[in-house]
């Protein structure tokens, strides 16, 4: 009485991305980067990722790759963001939420206490988390 | 031989007496816990220990539950199999060659071997139920807000609950009442579930009963799952539940959605780990930016690097448009979707995996495919939903879930209708 469907996982791996209205990076005025200062509007194409796009995210992102990876990483982007694209279908929606803010007054509470605080860095020093040098 | 459920074994007792006197909980190990280290599967925290409890073990304590240990799991919660942790992977006690699920992998393998009576795990996109579904287990991923996520290492912010694994329904929902309610710690956690009863509604009572049942959740699934789950809606249907088809188109794109906020809410989340504070240091040479770099290197398995960089691009210059807003519209429509659904049924029912547990070792070269195994699970968290997973069943041996989703803050809607199917 129930149908039996007999189809794989295909379904969800292929046939989602048809072509649909894309806004591509010409126009969009929005910037965003890891980095203050650097403006890279236009820092990738459109179409595949390549092996420099990768290491250029991964310098973004403070990741160092080795050759391998940034090889098998070009790869599977590929693939995941070509999926991603069925993205482009969503139609636009009426968001019902009212969003407001919700204010408190700030109270103070017990925090961890400085020894505490600093209880798992690889360095202190005086008290203080000792980093690596900024440049 | 070993399971390898747990990343660290540990005893921590409780008080006296309270409702899980006498209970042994896993612990996530993503969840903090005073002096015990946490290392949310990664080297980058191996030797990481909290200086302070999560609410929720602060509130097992006090119900008198004894914690036994912090159970493997995906690297940061961002897997499917338990297979990215870098303490090695978890095997499923129902058949040691196979993944018992993930990201909370090891929660449910310690409940379905007996390890723990109970667990909890986190759920992001489907990181509870699908390993409870893969183990034989009951798991329940809470409304948005029920659980405080005070102490939990943070993913996705937006989209990760704490809930509860046990073998049962009932131990579920009464471990799920200890944990739930407000919490001035967690900004996100709502009134509801402070005098919670959830273990008293897994009377097994359908009586009426609608569920739904979307084509889009069942079209796909393997062939031996799709069989269980219908077997268990026959099931439903004979003690008196009904069933009717939805439709939800808003779900085919779920899983592209899901993957870019999950990814960019991680690309933020995760560059707190530098290696300064806590976590693998990068040392001395070179600047900070050179330090941090190879600090991730080291520290970061493969699966988090991909999610970081995915995330990081989504979230570009030039990007955020297509991938970032677009994913937040299918976020919306998803919760359309579902609204218009539970105008007309009580619960919508789906399996909770499209197929039975992956082989160790299967997936691990082909991360699009494994992300697509997330199908069912994905939407619910999009839509902050509660849901649960309850054994149906099973396929060749191997253990089917059944997937129960409420409204919002319907919790005793889907532990009454899953504790129909434990007839």
């Amino acid at each position: 009485m129930r149908r039996v469907h007999t189809v794989g996982l295909g379904r969800l791996a292929g046939g989602l991305a048809r072509p649909g209205s894309r806004r591509g990076p010409d126009e969009t005025t929005h910037t965003e980067t890891l980095t203050p200062g650097l403006r890279h509007l236009r820092y990738m194409s459109d179409t595949p990722v390549d092996a420099d796009e990768v290491r250029h995210v991964a310098e973004l992102a403070r990741v160092d790759l080795d050759e391998d990876e940034v090889e098998e990483f070009a790869a599977q982007f590929a693939d995941i963001l070509g999926y991603f694209d069925a993205l482009d279908e969503v139609p636009e929606v009426d968001r019902e939420d009212e969003l407001v803010n919700v204010m408190r007054p700030d109270e103070v509470h017990e925090g961890l206490t400085q020894e505490e605080a600093l209880s798992n860095a690889a360095e202190t020093e005086d008290g203080y988390f000792k980093g690596p040098r900024v440049s | 031989m070993s399971l390898n459920a747990f990343i660290t074994k540990a005893t921590l007792d409780g008080s006296d007496d309270g409702p899980l006197a006498g209970k042994t909980v896993a612990v996530k190990d993503n969840i903090s816990t005073e002096g015990v280290r946490t290392t949310c599967g990664s080297a980058m925290l191996e030797d990481y220990v909290p200086p302070y409890d999560a609410t929720v073990v602060e509130l097992l304590k006090d119900a008198g539950a004894t914690i036994v240990g912090k159970a493997n799991m995906d690297e940061f919660g961002m897997g499917t199999t338990t297979e990215t942790s870098a303490f090695g992977p978890t095997k499923n006690p129902v058949d040691e060659s196979r993944v018992p699920g993930g990201s909370s992998g090891g929660s449910a393998a310690a409940v379905a071997a007996g390890e723990a009576d109970l667990a909890l795990g986190t759920d992001t996109g489907g990181s509870i139920r699908c390993p409870a579904a893969f183990c034989g287990v009951v798991g329940i991923k809470p409304t948005y807000g029920l659980v405080s996520r005070y102490g939990l290492v943070a993913y996705a912010n937006s989209l990760e609950q704490i809930g509860p694994i046990a073998p049962t329904v009932e131990d579920a929902a009464a471990l799920l009442d200890v944990i739930a309610g407000p919490d001035d710690r967690d900004g996100t956690t709502r009134d509801a579930g402070a005098d919670s009863n959830y273990a008293a509604a897994a009377d097994g009572d359908v009586e009426g009963l609608t569920i739904g049942v979307p084509t889009e959740f069942v079209e796909g699934a393997d062939d031996g799952v799709e069989a269980a789950f219908w077997a268990a809606l026959d099931e439903l249907e004979a003690q008196g539940a009904e069933y009717r088809e939805v439709s939800m188109p808003s779900v085919e794109k779920a899983v592209a959605a899901y993957y870019v906020i999950a990814m960019s809410e991680a690309s933020s989340n995760l560059a707190r780990f530098d290696g300064v504070r806590y976590g693998t240091s990068g040392g001395d040479d070179g600047n900070w930016n050179e330090a941090f770099a190879r600090a991730r290197e080291e520290g970061f398995g493969s699966e988090v690097k991909r999610r970081i960089l995915l995330g990081t691009y989504a979230l570009s210059a030039g990007y955020h448009d297509k991938y970032y807003a677009k994913a937040q519209d299918a976020r919306a429509w998803v919760k359309q979707d579902f609204d218009e659904a539970f105008e007309d049924v009580d619960v919508v029912a789906s399996p909770t995996m499209p197929v039975p547990p992956f082989e160790l070792g299967e997936s691990l070269d082909d991360p699009l495919q494994m992300y697509l195994a997330d199908a069912n699970t994905v939407p619910v968290n999009l839509a902050n939903l509660p849901a649960i997973s309850v054994p149906a069943g099973e396929t060749d041996g191997l253990p089917v879930g059944l997937q129960l989703i409420g409204p919002k803050f319907g919790e005793e809607t889907i532990v009454r209708a899953a504790s129909a199917v434990e007839n």
